[in-house]
């Protein structure tokens, strides 16, 4: 007989459902590489954790089923193999669906999209196997048909058409495991914590398009840690889930088109600040609060990034190596006027004996051998609560983060070389003490002694930082054209806030023609620290130094400049160092710098300032220090 | 989510065509999943190792005393027995002490701060010196790179012209480009007066193009075949040599443009010019200058070779630090003295003193360090460290801090070992204002 064409194809049918998910990969790419930034971590729930091997076993036993087949031609198997292929392409798409649903609310929201698109190219392998092979079959049958089985197995020879048929499904099916194989394991998930179906259902809430309903589904995960005052400064949320329809409108149909069993969300209005997102958590604003009275010698660091990110409802990372944040001293804070300070209040109220009845006995009867007054292995003693508190030259117990508490990390760390106990000596503790240390310190690692922890870390900066974060704010981040175009012409360019948009330039070392300053007037706002070291300008040069008011530190030095250059300087009254060595600058000149209130060191070595001029601006601003170089 | 598919709907027919074919052929099947694991895995990506913290530095000049710097008779005065004929003088910096063998210093006091609790692991020479520069211990199948290195992997260099990273006088254990790139291995000058050697086309310029061509005439077959790293990396460098022969930058390197009374002043030995070599070099962008003097190792008559080499540390590093402040340099040029370990505060049979990994002392200077602070404290014999004690890796990292590098970023080596800058020491916050 002769081959017939079905009427759709599989095979074009796979390979259309892969073009359409190609274009979004690219763009999940870009989300991964961003998710990345974010340090980001897929949060998923216990679900679509245990889901997302289905569509690989089943694949896997189909396989085998197939070899099982072909070995001494059982065909009876053969509607077996097709059971599972089907429950394998039904299981790839609801993992693919979940993936999307779940993209929105984990933290790798790219990199739970990007999966979600493969799941999709899986399905449609899955699927493709599916068909091909019951074609395959049915002609095979009805090649045998004529023939019917009077003499036991009859060898009918195949034809060319089936052949291919056999082929190809073949090749769909080992690219199917191939991909789910590859991806899951590659997939850095953590298992059963966070988020679950609940922050999944929020999002499909979202989704329908009820963005204004104040529903509060319960957040499953207790988040005791995230305050439920609602921030006025709260930055955006992540961003809601597209609704099917732009998606279909789109020019290019998304993969999700593929995917039959996706819910058609109505349109929402993904870009207004959804006034309720439950399943996203509040972030807090860059609060500077004071330091806690209880410490302040062993502040826990937070690194600047992070508070201005958004805080993970449930933040310990067990994969994360034990290197524990930069520990900081505590930095009396200016408060800045424009920051609300953050309330914090621990969920679960836990007596206040909690210390003294549960951790304590712990930690005498594991931990103290070592870390008590025999012994003080990494300079650690936790035999009193003076010596826990005092940490191991970083605190080890930060109130209500554990993920900056190593007591805690180190605990639950896979790291069998930071594992404590170590494993020879007990470790890892009972589940349930890990629970209750982890329930503890959430809940403000309170030592029963009256000091009342605050519950968040004060946010950890540098000198001026608080106040440059603030600022930062303040400014919109850099126009990425102007700032590659520098780079691309020489200038070196340090980002000097967490969000990026304080910068330092250094123009020394600018090739790409003459250094002229109103190329930077753009930006102006966002130059924190400019070095204009050895670049020939001259007086008139420096007029757009006038318009960057955030400037702090200033390099003119090596220069021909005079009195009439700085002019310009006169209205930069952030400035706090302004370095003048080797130019023309006299007496006079400097004598125009006695507004910059905060000017702390002035160099003039080898300029015409004099030594009296230098106590004119010294008496004319307190506090700075004018180098003469003698 | 939104953003990311409204960027899928001005993908480019080549880019829709790009990705179709690659996603067809199979062959970008999660190797942005696999990146991304990678990177997640530690918790951190290059992305997110940006600008976590303000760096306060941008420079580094690291003063080496190579063969073990007594502690006792230099940077941790003591009195008593162990003291030997060396008495202790008040500074700059209330309540600091030092030997009087560093009365220069002593007058600086206010702008550096002494970290006397350092404690090694490595008590012999070759071990103590690599562990002190690359933060790592030495073992057979890896080389680690030094800061320099680590500097410009993460930073790249200030000036292009210029090396990113310049020893003088010393040797090349550890501290090198060690597993990564060769370019970014320090440029060695074996003395700070000779500057850098066949640096002059020593024929005209024509000539010399035309060999170079020729040069890259018999190359260019050998390059295409091997169109790897490493053979990339030679080409790159004869580019930067290139570069820096028809730089202006070249005199920097040249010691006569500076006074004679500058040059004085610094000290009229290897050091002295090395160090002032380094301001030069500092001055012009170089990231990271190591200057070392050598000769500590006084097993044997302790007292008359520690005064001679501390005269001359001492000089030099006043002078540096003076010359450094009023060019404003200070403020982002972070001065470091280091060692491998410290020496017996036993005074032993021939007036020597031997290795002493157990408690040894360092400076740091500049770059946001607090000046007039001692971090760390030795028993009354400097024996043992009674307080803030810093282990080799913490040392180094809080020069990495001030310098605003990524201490938890990690960097794989060719076999894909997990690598960071100072090995997960923690930086001695207690020293940034």
């Amino acid at each position: 007989m002769t081959f017939r064409w079905p009427r759709f194809y599989p095979p074009v049918v796979s390979v259309a459902a892969v073009l359409m998910a190609s274009p979004c990969l690219s763009a999940a790419e870009s989300a991964v590489a961003a998710a990345a930034a974010e340090g980001a971590e897929v949060v998923t729930g216990h679900l679509f954790n245990s889901l997302l091997y289905l569509p690989t076993g089943l694949v896997l036993g189909a396989i085998l089923l197939e070899f099982f087949a072909q070995w001494k031609k059982n065909r009876e198997v053969e509607p077996g193999i097709l059971f599972l292929l089907f429950g394998a392409a039904g299981a790839s798409v609801s993992v693919a669906v979940l993936a999307y649903l779940f993209s929105p609310v984990g933290r790798a929201s790219g990199q739970l999209s990007l999966f979600a698109m493969w799941m999709t190219v899986v399905a449609a392998a899955i699927s493709a196997a599916f068909y091909l092979k019951r074609q395959a079959r049915s002609q095979r049958l009805f090649s045998l048909n004529p023939a019917p089985q009077l003499a036991g197995r009859v060898v009918v020879p195949r034809t060319s058409g089936q052949r291919g048929l056999i082929i190809g499904y073949r090749i769909a099916l080992v690219l199917a495991f191939l991909i789910t194989l590859v991806g899951i394991s590659e997939m850095p998930l953590s298992q059963a914590r966070g988020p679950s179906l609940a922050q999944a259902t929020q999002s499909l809430v979202q989704a329908w398009g009820q963005p204004e309903s104040p529903v509060r589904p319960a957040v499953t995960a207790p988040s005791p840690a995230v305050t439920e005052a609602p921030s006025p400064a709260a930055p955006v949320t992540p961003a809601a889930p597209p609704s099917l329809a732009s998606l279909l409108g789109a020019e290019t149909p998304s993969p999700l088109a593929a995917v039959p069993a996706t819910p058609a969300p109505a349109p929402s209005t993904p870009s207004a600040p959804a006034p309720s997102t439950p399943s996203t958590p509040v972030a807090a604003p860059p609060a500077p609060v004071s330091p806690a009275p209880s410490a302040p010698a062993t502040t826990p660091p937070e690194s600047e990034s992070m508070v201005s990110a958004t805080t993970p409802p449930e933040p310990p990372e067990p994969a994360k190596p034990a290197v524990p944040s930069v520990p900081a001293p505590a930095v009396p804070v200016k408060p800045a006027a424009a920051a609300t300070p953050v309330v914090k209040t621990a969920a679960a109220k836990l007596p206040s004996n909690f210390f003294a009845t549960k951790i304590k006995p712990m930690i005498d009867s594991k931990c103290v051998d070592c870390h008590g007054s025999t012994k003080q292995k990494g300079d650690l003693r936790l035999d009193s609560v003076a010596a826990i508190k005092k940490g191991a030259g970083h605190p080890v117990v930060v109130a209500g983060d554990l993920e900056l508490s190593s007591f805690y990390q180190r605990l639950i760390t896979p790291d069998q070389e930071d594992l404590m106990p170590p494993p020879d000596k007990g470790g890892p503790l009972a589940p349930n003490v890990i629970a209750m240390v982890k329930a503890w310190i959430e809940a403000g690692a309170d030592f029963g002694d009256g000091v009342v922890a605050t519950g968040q870390p004060p946010a950890v900066v540098r000198p001026g930082g608080v106040l440059e974060e603030e600022k930062s704010k303040a400014v919109p981040p850099p126009p990425a054209a102007i700032v590659d175009q520098l780079v691309q012409g020489g200038a070196v360019i340090r980002a000097m806030s967490a969000n990026g948009a304080l910068l330092d330039i250094n123009l020394t070392h600018y090739e790409a023609g003459p250094v002229n300053l109103a190329d930077l007037s753009p930006i102006a706002k966002n130059i924190l620290a400019l070095d204009l070291s050895r670049t020939r300008l001259k007086d008139a040069d420096l007029a757009p130094l006038a318009g960057m008011t955030n400037l702090v530190r200033l390099e003119l030095k090596r220069n021909t400049i005079t009195d009439a250059g700085l002019v310009h300087v006169q209205g930069l009254v952030e400035l706090e160092t302004l370095n003048l060595f080797d130019t023309q600058v006299t007496d006079a000149g400097l004598a125009q710098l006695a507004g910059l209130k905060r000017l702390q060191k002035v160099f003039v070595f080898n300029t015409k300032v004099t030594a009296g001029g230098a106590a004119a601006l010294q008496k004319a601003i307190p506090g700075v220090v004018v180098n003469l170089g003698e | 989510m939104n953003d990311l598919l409204h960027k899928a709907d001005d993908l480019s027919r080549r880019h829709f065509l790009a990705q179709a074919t690659k996603s067809l052929l199979g062959v970008t099947v999660f190797t942005p999943l696999l990146a991304q694991a990678a990177a997640t895995s530690q918790g951190k990506s290059a992305a997110a190792a940006g600008p976590l913290r303000k760096p306060t530095a941008r420079n580094v000049i690291y003063l080496y005393m190579s063969g073990g710097m007594t502690h006792v008779d230099t940077l941790d005065p003591k009195t008593g027995e162990v003291a030997g004929p060396v008495k202790s003088i008040s500074t700059a910096a209330d309540g600091i002490f030092l030997s009087e063998y560093m009365p220069g210093l002593a007058k600086k006091m206010d702008v550096a701060s002494l970290v006397r609790g350092i404690s090694t692991t490595q008590g012999a020479h070759e071990q103590g010196n690599y562990y002190m520069h690359t933060s790592y211990t030495m073992r057979g199948t890896i080389t680690h790179p030094g800061l320099g290195a680590w500097i410009q992997k993460h930073e790249g260099r200030t000036n292009r012209t210029l090396p990113g990273s310049v020893r003088i006088g010393g040797g090349a254990n550890g501290g090198g480009s060690g597993f990564m790139e060769s370019k970014y291995a320090p440029l060695v000058l074996g003395s700070a007066t000779e500057g850098v050697k066949n640096s002059r086309m020593g024929v005209s310029e024509k000539e010399f193009n035309d060999r170079l061509m020729l040069a890259q005439q018999f190359d260019e077959a050998f390059h295409q075949k091997y169109n790897q790293k490493n053979v990339r990396a030679y080409k790159d460098m004869y580019d930067d040599a290139l570069r820096l022969m028809k730089s202006e930058d070249l005199k920097a390197f040249d010691l006569s443009q500076e006074s004679a009374a500058v040059r004085e002043a610094y000290g009229n030995n290897g050091f002295g010019q090395g160090c002032l070599l380094a301001r030069r070099l500092v001055e012009h962008d170089v990231r990271f200058v190591e200057v070392t003097l050598g000769g500590w190792d006084t097993h044997s008559n302790n007292f008359t070779s520690v005064e001679r080499l501390a005269g001359s540390l001492d000089q030099a590093l006043s002078t540096l630090l003076t010359d450094l402040e009023r060019r404003g340099l200070l403020e982002e040029t972070v001065v470091c003295l280091a060692t491998e370990f410290g020496r017996t505060p036993l005074i032993n049979d021939d007036d020597g003193r031997d290795h002493f990994p157990q408690a040894f002392s360092g400076l740091l200077a500049g770059g946001g360090i607090k000046g007039g602070m001692v971090h760390g404290k030795t028993c009354e014999r400097a024996e043992n460290v009674v307080e803030g004690k810093v282990s080799v890796p913490d040392f180094n990292a809080t020069i990495a801090y001030a310098l605003g590098l990524p201490l938890d970023q990690i960097v794989y080596s060719a076999s894909k070992r997990p690598f960071t800058v100072a090995d997960k020491g923690q930086p001695i916050m207690s020293l940034f204002a």
